[in-house]
């Protein structure tokens, strides 16, 4: 399906502009913008990719990673045909970076879907869920009809206005911090450091709930320097954002070995020093999965695998010391 | 707009009334406290300064319970199944919101949480296309009560701060009913709730505070077993590159409302009173009229324009007013 997309500027000769995000392509008539979804129709800009979905799963939530949201849930998760970035370790190229075959999912079948077999809501999940902004506005109302949850798992590449258009009808959200290096943003992955900051602290001010995700790449960003340099600037933005560091495998471009789990660890650490949740991810560490009270450290929720127990929260407070958790459990 | 309560001297009053045929001994006893974000003060006029005393310290529990519901952190929204009080709350927000064509709004909780925090002065301005989705997304879903609990909307979390401080100075004067108290005066931050008479055995007075000027009393209210309320741009606002941005949000902009800069009502019941003065500070005076009219309140609208301030009574008010210190203009 396609839809006439918002956020563009027609030009003199049959071009488009897009505005959705930061490399505001220009695209010629019959063309495609950097994320293969968007294109240009007779000098006018669509969605190409509407409401056709690579992929509908039912997820735990805790696979987006969101680990204070509805901890224990599951989510159905669902994905456009593009991205706007190109990392060359992406983790699902094969969806992203190249063309799959879709399934057409109408909004308000979304909507209907999202409260199913036990689903808080929907998931845009996947690849990357900004890229197709005109069905995220219409399924988001949709599911919000039907009192679902709206998820989305992004890079973070967005231009201001379509955010700030978005953002109320996002109820959660798992923004990639790939680097913090602006040039290694630009150069390696075609994307760009300040588009991600904005987003983080624009989403927490509009009281949606962030998480925050680095997948820790050997060769890339795996420096105790560059995690620190994130985790200060999560901190800025608020201590109790969740940060997951995820464990990077070999894929798409990339043939480094997988991340060293000692790193790893002594990562988790460093970011502890500025952050009261760390999580680590893709790696079998229960006890740097759980989540512990800041205060007292009673264990407030057991993840074994993608087994959650909650154990030390009492109608949002912790059952010792009573401190509020701050989020929806 | 705050309201004075005009106290009179105690002794002055014991020389000049007590023991006078009319009210022999009566007594007076007063109690002033911080609590739901404001000033309380609480007037008991009787015979037994015991049950005055015990009076007092009923309707000072009163408060704190509806601070530990409807205070900052709204924390009613956490019970497993809503108290009584909040259904009640809840329901009568509707029907007012009704009344006043959406104007009086219970569910800018959300909103009001994106601005920030009024009180302390530390709002934000939120980002003006985030609003305008916001808006659009708050047409879409309704905020309900379903067995017993709400089944929240985004975008839509009730806030009952608008009418719960009303309710809590009216339950707080009904608590003297069955109590034998001859007079009653509940104050909290200027939303007044009245029961009988003053030692003196004349009514109470209340002065409306000018809402630029507050030295000075736009006129005094002698009321009888009525509550007075008002609202205005003048407390809990902070100005944020010249602008004044104020804690009365319009529900149909989402940005401080820029109408009115005080609203005063007289009613029957203060939650009543509280409510409307809040939607009087959005709505027109034809909408003001409308609404006064069918819940039987009386109101006075203050409009600012090129510094003036232009003063509105609604044909019944001044039938409450004993002394008018400023010139106004009765609505016909």
């Amino acid at each position: 399906m396609k839809k006439k997309a918002e956020f563009y500027e027609k030009l003199d000769n049959g071009s488009v502009k897009c505005l959705l995000c930061f490399h505001n392509c220009v695209i010629a008539s019959g063309q495609k913008g950097f994320c293969g979804i968007r294109g240009n129709i007779d000098g006018d800009l669509y969605s190409l990719g509407y409401a056709e979905t690579v992929s509908v799963s039912l997820d735990p939530i805790e696979k987006k990673p969101l680990y204070h949201f509805k901890p224990g849930s599951s989510i159905l998760s669902i994905a456009p045909n593009g991205c706007n970035l190109d990392c060359p370790f992406c983790q699902n190229y094969s969806i992203s970076q190249s063309f799959s075959p879709t399934m057409t999912l109408t909004p308000e079948e979304a909507g209907k879907l999202s409260r199913q077999k036990g689903s808080i809501g929907i998931s845009y999940t996947y690849t990357e869920p900004f890229v197709w902004f005109e069905y995220l506005m219409d399924a988001g109302r949709e599911v919000r009809k039907n009192g679902g949850y709206n998820v989305i798992v992004s890079n973070g590449v967005i231009n201001p206005e379509p955010l700030a258009r978005i953002a109320p009808l996002i109820d959660a959200a798992n923004i990639d911090l790939k680097t913090f290096s602006a040039e290694k943003y630009r150069k390696v992955l075609g994307g760009d450091l300040d588009s991600v900051l904005r987003t983080i602290e624009f989403l927490k001010k509009n009281l949606v709930h962030v998480e925050v995700t680095t997948l820790v790449v050997t060769g890339f960003n795996d420096s105790a320097e560059e995690i620190k340099n994130a985790a200060r600037f999560i901190s800025s933005v608020d201590d109790e954002i969740p940060y997951h560091l995820s464990r990077y495998f070999p894929n798409y471009k990339f043939n480094a070995p997988p991340t060293d789990e000692k790193k790893l660890k002594v990562f988790y650490e460093e970011a502890r020093k500025y952050l009261k949740f760390v999580f680590l991810g893709n790696l079998y560490d229960p006890e740097k999965s759980n989540t512990y009270c800041p205060d007292c450290g009673n264990l407030w929720i057991d993840r074994n695998s993608f087994k959650v127990t909650t154990t030390g929260i009492e109608e949002g407070r912790c059952s010792k010391c009573n401190r509020e958790t701050g989020f929806l459990s | 707009m705050k309201i004075f309560f005009l106290f009179f001297s105690f002794t002055a009053v014991l020389v000049s009334f007590s023991c006078s045929q009319k009210t022999s001994c009566l007594f007076r006893e007063e109690t002033t406290f911080v609590c739901m974000d404001t000033k309380i003060s609480i007037s008991a006029v009787g015979r037994d300064r015991e049950i005055l005393l015990e009076y007092i310290e009923l309707a000072s529990e009163n408060f704190k319970f509806f601070d530990s519901l409807y205070g900052p952190e709204n924390l009613f929204l956490g019970d497993i199944r809503l108290h009584p009080y909040s259904v009640y709350l809840w329901e009568r927000s509707n029907e007012i919101s009704e009344l006043t064509a959406g104007a009086f709004d219970p569910s800018l909780g959300d909103v009001i949480r994106l601005w920030g925090d009024f009180s302390s002065g530390e709002i934000c301005v939120p980002d003006s296309v985030f609003l305008d989705s916001v808006t659009r997304i708050r047409k879409s879903g309704e905020t309900l009560i379903q067995n017993g609990h709400f089944v929240l909307f985004p975008w839509k979390t009730p806030n009952l701060g608008g009418i719960a401080k009303g309710f809590a100075i009216q339950r707080a004067a009904e608590i003297a009913d069955s109590m034998g108290i001859y007079g009653v005066l509940v104050d909290a931050g200027g939303d007044i709730s009245v029961k009988g008479f003053r030692e003196d055995g004349n009514l109470w007075k209340i002065g409306v505070q000018h809402p630029r000027d507050p030295g000075t009393i736009v006129a005094v209210i002698t009321i009888k077993d009525k509550a007075v309320c008002t609202s205005g741009d003048y407390q809990r606002f902070s100005f944020i590159e010249g602008t004044r941005y104020h804690h009365i949000i319009d529900p149909f902009t989402l940005y401080p409302s820029r109408g009115a800069i005080s609203a005063t009502v007289i009613c029957d019941r203060a939650e009543d009173a509280d409510a409307l003065s809040t939607a009087f500070m959005i709505l027109d005076i034809r909408e003001c009229t409308k609404a006064a009219k069918i819940l039987g309140a009386e109101f006075l609208v203050a409009f600012e324009k090129d510094t003036v301030i232009y003063f509105y009574a609604s044909p019944g008010f001044s039938d409450n007013v004993s002394e008018w210190k400023i010139p106004y203009m009765e609505i016909k």
